[in-house]
């Protein structure tokens, strides 16, 4: 079984399984601090290579706004290193709290085994 | 050498081989070498011994599984030092193996090992098979282990718990049923070297030995009873009665030589726990010594507290059932003295009755001149009467506890009637030197009375003054107050003992040595007044001191409003004191002085027909004169009779033939019939009414008039002799004024014709039966006064015209209606018959006549009549309602599947018999907290049933307060109790136990007013039956939580291997939990074998069976070559365990590295293959027979097929597929349908997807094991130009989406996405930095594949590889380079090959199981 695809052609990309589905295209937007809520960015599908400067540049625009910062990854599906680095970016800017799924995620993984929660608080939200 | 296995090999390699028999490792012979690999490399428990001194090896599973603290010292020692504690055991075998090069085979032997620091008892299944060196000889062995001891322990303990559990029926009392657990128990010494059950006595304060096992009496540390107060107790009581479970070091002189059980040396520690009392408190405690050679596990206190569990569940069992077959026999008993006596009153006191009555009279007649003669006739006269006043209250009695004393209540000046009724003891009371004082101002209100049973109030009272005063006066007075008629009758006699006060109302009791008027006294009088007030919803109370007098006080409502509307009826007549009032002057009047022996014609005369006799005229007119005397044939067995009837009528002139039986008289009367004939109905041979038939038949007899006499005072009685054809009947006793009235007037009748009418109208009237004359029209010419009685209407009104007033209106009630002219319809076309039909009592009530009519000619010969009969029978179809309810009752229980829904249930069903508006039962826990089940009215049709919820208030959840007071009182109450208490707003509760022990009750909310007894016995005995359901449905959900919780201890903890799903779910209450069971076994070359079977019965024994096959099962499959030969040695294995024959079992070993399944099937479903692609097949060849049913020469057959890439398989057990009414096939299609829809799924998906989608609408109807297998798919491929960073995304996809289909969970596929996500991050940095613009994009390719139990992704690139910078390793937090330390973190193995062509990263990682 041999695939050369080319990510433009949808028509051939496989059908998402129940569990693992396809990731979602990534989408990142910034919301200030408001009421009790704190300056929040909120980030959802798969964050890599080819989105993780946008990533970097929602977390900067949010640490000028704010001294505290939630990200919330509940919706992310996939995030690589230079993903973390953009947090670890701005941990080291800004009071960072991290929202992401339960445990053994992909996200919560990623924050263990990098060390991120350790200056970052993490908040594991069903 | 030694590489298989990191861990073991890293510590083999420790060793010092050279100073071993072995020498160096490297100089090892090859087959030494081999053996160490395939050790090394097994994941089955294994040890082998090699060379002289039988050098010990081991790999990880045994280590893990056995040696434990030996390891790793045992490596490269001798055996024989290794195993030094079981060396003994084992070297025979060891040596058996060496010599003769024959493996050898033991099953679950026990074995005391050491590696927890103790002597453990453990089980082991091995085989020692020959190693051999390179020359054929044999120069070692090799072990193969797996430890049973958690299987043969928890079976052992579990065959005690069903022992325990067994023959429930067959035992009895309290001490049967602690004997019958104690032999159980002490089949388990083992587990229990000795147990000691001690009960606490009723106050707590001692607990006394109540049965023990294993130990003998006497004992110091079995004493015969411990005192809770005692300093230093042998067992620590005070803790117990805090219910606290304690663990006792068994050290100090009074447990030396304690007994060891089943073991060599004695228990160390004993486990001493509370025995738990439903409600919060304890029966007592269970000492159970405790295995030295087992850990005090949660297992093991699991199972002890199961035991104490069980033995106090059998108290509670059997003292509720010692409880309730006491009362059941008392109330039995009762019952059948009651009945025996009243039925037998008739013939033990009437019959002597009138000939003590009958010869007294004549005797007082003939001596009426010897003052001393009269005297002592007057003592036998009066006795006599007594003994009839006496027959008659206990008949009063009798019919007020069967709720068959019909009330009236008119509406009366109880101020008049009372003063009236007192008028007539004035003569009396002055008589007797007393003032007598009548104070009864009018009342404001009237009060219902019941105009007979207030006479017999009042009456008895003053009797009872009169009787015990000697000077001063009597008063009685009215009063009003609150609402409430207040009458007093007090007097200045000699008053009541204090301390006979709380006795004063009861039943035959009497005050001993006092001074009163007369001896007389059955000590029945004030009883029977205290019941007929209560009757009128009212109280009597005492007051009394001694030499000054007592005072009655009763209080009565005023008004209605407390009486069944049913039972009033309009002020009546006007005449207030009945004749009935005159007996009880007569009587007093004797006890004064100076009137006992007046004249002849007093009170001693006419008080005794006027007493027991039943109502007759004795003032028939004198015979006639006549021509000859009239010649009378008396027939009847009892000699006295005979002769006391024949000298009665000689007396009277009469000429008298006697005869002693039926046949006897037959014959005379065919011989020459006499004028009249007189018969008793009890005889033998030809009965009196058999002699009235024969008589009849005959034309020659049949106009002979027959005078029948019977003891049989029943209504039925009579009308049967009428019926016979008999012209007279005259119920014993009878006077001999009245019985020889009753002959003239029959020889009159026959006589003279002119008497007839006058005649007809004594014989109807005095028929206790209602009894009526209707013409053609149904018009109701005559009836007599119990038929009137009966309807509530006088003679007056006839004749009624149809329909008759008491005729149900047929607006009102058509059935009533219908059935009542049906009757009459029939009779008319049938010229009789017989019918039960409902009638309306002129007072509303509703009132059941069973009738029989007969037809006959009209007297003056115009057309027909029709005469019938009627009675009461309206109890008996109450009671025939009872029993239509009770079954109805039984059947919606039956119905109901578990105890919340049992109540509900049964609380709407009483509540729809009683008429409740609501009933409300509780269930308390051991936690003392009830759960609440409720069903209201108000809420119509949906029961509300919180449970739980004690600590709410009424609103919340509907019991009120009264409620749950009624409820927390009656908990305690014996077992068929049943108590009336006040509920809510005037409602009236009716509140029972359910069972003996406190722990339950219940409470039904009735409407204002009196409760009759029908709604009364009916709610008893509805709630006597829920009480037995509730009981067995109790203990059904104890077995079966016992036998569900051991069927997942024997399944559940096994980890699966990679790539297998497995569910197991028991039958939904009430089915039972069954025999299912699944398991899977790695085996040696990667393979592994699968096996799901199912056993033939439910409950304990069938979860039994399984665990042992279940066990039997992973021994063959490890040594047979396939699964035929695995089933056939479990042939063998099931046909030596009871109960496990016909097991249908499907056996497979999977070969994941060649793609196939190979199979054979013993009578089970077949497996459902699905392909990824969603194709699906079924493995249904190799089928054969169960096990244990094949022949003897006939093989197993096996087939293999072929498990394409990704392919899924099913086994399961039956239960998944079989329904009612639908072919096997048809459910193992629809499953198969089920799984294709989710063929790519993981496969706990496709478990849980299969098992709900499969779940019939009520649940499964029997138990469901499942297994899933995924084979590994293909690998996968994905290629991809790296033009651009989405590239990656699409590489991610494809992986995750290939990530299920392979059998990896989430957790295991989010660690691979991350590493093969970062190896191609890299891959894409690689190909695309600092390359020359102009050139091809550079390709990523992406592979994965699944082996077994690992998975490998590779990521290749064909640019150039740029190593992390030296200063940069490892990177610091937040730095570039993260991407290889979350591959090396999230990986087993991280590969990197650069390459001037490109880089390959492969990534492997293990799978767990």
């Amino acid at each position: 079984m041999t695939d050369n695809d080319r990510p433009a052609d949808p028509a051939r990309q496989p059908p998402g399984g129940s569990r693992a589905g396809r990731g979602q295209q990534a989408r990142f937007g910034f919301l200030p601090a408001s009421g009790r809520r704190p300056a929040t960015v909120r980030a959802a599908g798969d964050i890599d290579l080819a989105n993780a400067g946008q990533f970097q540049a929602a977390l900067d625009e949010a640490a000028a706004a704010s001294p505290a910062v939630t990200v919330d990854l509940t919706a992310v599906t996939y995030c690589d290193s230079a993903g973390i680095r953009a947090l670890f970016n701005a941990a080291r800017q800004v009071r960072l709290t991290i929202q992401v799924a339960p445990a053994g995620s992909i996200t919560e993984t990623l924050l263990k085994v990098s060390g991120l929660d350790q200056i970052a608080a993490v908040v594991t939200l069903d | 050498m030694f590489t298989a296995d990191e861990e073991v090999g890293r510590d083999l390699a420790a060793v010092d081989w050279a100073t071993t028999p072995l020498g160096p490792a490297a100089a090892w012979p090859q087959s030494l070498q081999t053996a160490v690999d395939m050790l090394l490399s097994s994941r089955f428990p294994m040890w082998l011994a090699w060379g002289p001194q039988l050098t010990f090896f081991c790999n990880a599973a045994y280590r893990r599984d056995t040696l434990g603290r030996k390891y790793p010292w045992a490596l490269g020692r001798p055996a024989r030092e290794v195993w030094a504690e079981i060396w003994d055991d084992i070297s025979p075998r060891i040596d058996t193996v060496l010599a003769t090069g024959q493996a050898t085979w033991d099953e679950a032997l026990l074995l005391f090992l050491e590696r927890s620091g103790y002597p453990e008892e453990t089980y082991h299944t091995f085989s020692y098979s020959p190693l051999r060196d390179e020359a054929g000889a044999v120069v070692g062995m090799l072990c193969v282990v797996s430890e049973d001891t958690g299987r043969v322990i928890g079976e052992r303990r579990m065959a005690t718990l069903r022992d325990l559990g067994s023959d429930l029926t067959a035992v009895r009392t309290e001490q049967e049923t602690l004997e019958f657990a104690g032999r159980q128990l002490d089949r388990n010494r083992q587990d229990l070297p000795f147990t000691l059950t001690y009960l606490f006595d009723g106050d707590g304060g001692t607990a006394r030995l109540a049965v023990s096992t294993g130990i003998a009496a006497g004992h110091p540390a079995a004493p015969a009873a411990l005192a809770a107060g005692d300093p230093d107790p042998v067992w620590p009581v005070a803790a117990l009665l805090r219910g606290e479970t304690s663990l006792v070091d068994l050290v100090g002189a009074r447990f030396d030589g304690l007994p060891a059980g089943a073991w060599r040396e004695p228990p160390v520690q004993a486990l001493v726990a509370p025995l738990a009392q439903q409600g919060g408190a304890w029966y007592g405690f269970l000492v159970a010594a405790l295995n030295r050679y087992r850990p005090l596990d949660e297992g093991y206190r699991g199972f002890t507290s199961l035991v104490a569990g069980h033995l106090a569940a059998g108290i509670a069992s059997a003292r509720s059932y010692q409880d309730q077959r006491r009362r059941a026999e008392e109330l039995a008993e009762l019952d059948r003295a009651k009945t025996a006596f009243f039925s037998n009153i008739s013939h033990e006191f009437r019959t002597p009755l009138t000939l003590i009555m009958g010869p007294v009279q004549e005797l007082q007649r003939l001596l009426s001149d010897e003052p001393r003669a009269r005297g002592e006739l007057e003592v036998i006269s009066r006795n006599a009467l007594r003994l009839g006043r006496l027959v008659n209250a206990l008949l009063d009695f009798s019919r007020i506890e069967a709720g068959r004393m019909q009330a009236s209540y008119e509406p009366s000046d109880i101020a008049q009637v009372t003063a009236e009724l007192a008028s007539v003891f004035r003569s009396a009371v002055e008589r007797a030197g007393l003032d007598f004082v009548v104070d009864c101002p009018p009342l404001p209100e009237p009060a219902y009375l019941d105009r007979g049973m207030w006479e017999k109030v009042v009456l008895n009272l003053l009797s009872n003054a009169l009787k015990f005063t000697f000077d001063g006066s009597i008063r009685v007075a009215v009063r009003a107050e609150g609402g409430d008629a207040v009458v007093t009758v007090a007097d200045t006699g000699i008053g009541v003992p204090a301390d006979e006060m709380p006795r004063l109302f009861e039943r035959f009791h009497r005050v001993e040595n006092t001074r009163s008027r007369s001896n007389e006294g059955s000590g029945i009088g004030l009883a029977l007044v205290q019941e007929l007030i209560a009757l009128h919803g009212g109280t009597i109370t005492a007051s009394s001191a001694e030499d000054a007098g007592t005072t009655f006080t009763i209080r009565l409502p005023l008004g209605h409003a407390h009486l069944p509307a049913g039972a009033l009826v309009p002020a009546g007549h006007a005449a207030t004191v009945s004749a009935n009032a005159d007996p009880y002057v007569q009587e007093a009047m004797r006890w004064l002085p100076g009137t006992a022996a007046d004249g002849d014609d007093g009170a001693g005369d006419q008080a005794p027909a006027q007493e027991i006799l039943p109502a007759g005229d004795a003032d028939l007119p004198a015979p006639a004169s006549r021509l000859l005397p009239a010649r009378v044939l008396v027939a009847d067995d009892n000699a006295d009779m005979r002769e006391y009837l024949a000298r009665l009528l000689r007396g009277a002139g009469y000429l008298v033939t006697t005869v002693t039986d039926g046949l006897a008289a037959l014959g005379s009367v065919r011989a020459d019939a006499p004028d009249l004939v007189i018969s008793d109905v009890m005889m033998p041979g030809l009965d009196g009414l058999a002699l009235v038939a024969a008589l009849r038949a005959d034309a020659r007899t049949a106009a002979v008039p027959v005078l029948l006499l019977s003891a049989r005072a029943g209504q039925e009685a009579s009308v049967e002799g009428l019926h016979a054809g008999a012209d007279d009947y005259l119920v014993k006793p009878f006077s001999a004024v009245e019985f020889v009235a009753r002959v003239r007037s029959n020889l009159g009748l026959a006589r003279f014709r002119n008497r007839e009418s006058q005649f007809r109208r004594t014989l109807i009237d005095s028929l206790q039966e209602g009894f009526f004359v209707t013409d053609s029209d149904a018009t109701l010419l005559e009836a007599n006064h119990a038929f009137l009685d009966l309807v509530g209407y006088g003679p007056e009104s006839l004749p009624f015209r149809w329909p008759h007033p008491w005729v149900p209106d047929p607006g009102g009630d058509l059935e009533g209606w219908a059935a009542v002219a049906g009757a009459f319809a029939g009779g008319k076309r049938d010229g009789g018959g017989r019918y039960a039909v409902p009638v309306r009592h002129r007072d509303g009530r509703t009132v059941w006549l069973a009738c029989t009519s007969a037809t006959v000619p009209s007297p003056d010969g115009r057309g027909r009549l029709f005469v019938g009969t009627a009675r009461d029978v309206t109890a008996e179809r109450l009671a025939g309602q009872r029993e239509a309810t009770l079954a109805g009752f039984a059947a919606a229980l039956a119905a109901a599947r578990e105890i919340s829904e049992l109540l509900t249930t049964a609380a709407r069903e009483i509540a729809a018999a009683v008429q409740a508006s609501q009933v409300t039962a509780a269930l308390w826990s051991s936690d003392g907290t009830p759960a609440i089940t409720r069903w209201s009215r108000a809420d119509q049709d949906h029961g509300a049933s919180d449970h739980g919820a004690s600590d709410h208030g009424a609103s919340d959840h509907g019991a009120s307060v009264a409620v749950r007071e009624a409820l927390e009182g009656m908990r305690r109450q014996p077992a068929a109790s049943v108590a009336l208490l006040a509920g809510d707003e005037g409602t009236v509760l009716l509140a029972a136990p359910l069972d003996g022990s406190g722990s339950s009750a219940i409470a039904a909310e009735l409407p204002a007013g009196p409760v009759a007894a029908e709604v009364r016995d009916l709610f008893t005995v509805l709630t006597s039956h829920l009480a037995q359901v509730l009981a067995k449905a109790r203990d059904y959900e104890q077995a079966r939580a016992v036998a569900l919780t051991l069927q997942h201890a024997i399944l559940a903890p096994t980890a699966l291997p990679p790539g297998f799903a497995a569910r197991y779910t028991p039958a939904v209450p009430p089915l039972e939990v069954g025999g299912d069971w699944y398991d899977v076994i790695p085996l040696s070359r990667q393979r592994t074998g699968v096996v799901v079977g199912d056993c033939v019965g439910h409950g304990l024994p069938a979860a039994a069976v399984m665990g042992q096959l279940r066990s039997a099962s992973q021994a063959v499959l490890l040594r047979a070559a396939g699964p035929a030969e695995a089933l056939t040695d479990l042939d063998t294995f099931a046909s030596r365990i009871p109960g496990a024959e016909c097991t249908t079992v499907f056996c497979a070993i999977i070969d994941p590295a060649a793609g196939t399944v190979t199979y054979s099937c013993a009578g089970h479903p077949p497996p459902i293959v699905v392909t990824a692609e969603g194709q699906y097949g079924l493995l249904d060849q190799a089928r054969s027979v169960p096990l244990g049913m094949r022949l003897p020469d006939w093989e197993r057959p096996q087939a293999t097929a072929t498990l394409p890439p990704g392919a899924t398989l099913l086994l399961y057990t039956d239960g998944l597929v079989e329904r009612r009414n639908q072919s096997l096939d048809k459910g193992i299609d629809a499953a198969a349908v089920t799984m294709a829809e989710r063929a790519r799924d993981h496969p706990d998906d496709i478990a849980d997807h299969v098992m709900s989608a499969m779940t019939p609408a009520a649940g499964y109807e029997d138990d469901v094991a499942v297994l899933i297998y995924r084979h590994p798919p293909a690998p996968l491929t994905v290629r991809v130009l790296a033009d651009d960073p989405s590239c990656l995304a699409l590489l991610r996809a494809r992986l995750r989406h290939w990530l299920p289909t392979a059998g990896i969970g989430p957790r295991e596929g989010a660690d691979i996405m991350i590493a093969a996500g970062e190896a191609a991050g890299n891959a894409y940095e690689h190909a695309t930095a600092g390359r020359p613009a102009g050139l091809p994009p550079v390709q990523i390719t992406l592979t994965a594949r699944a082996v077994s139990a690992t998975v490998q992704v590779t990521v290749t690139d064909t640019g150039a590889w740029r190593p992390p910078a030296p200063d940069r390793e490892p990177p610091a937090p937040g730095t570039r380079g993260h991407g290889i330390i979350f591959m090396h973190a999230l990986m087993d193995d991280v590969a990197i090959d650069p390459s001037p062509r490109g880089t390959t990263v492969t990534l492997t990682k293990d799978l767990k199981s």
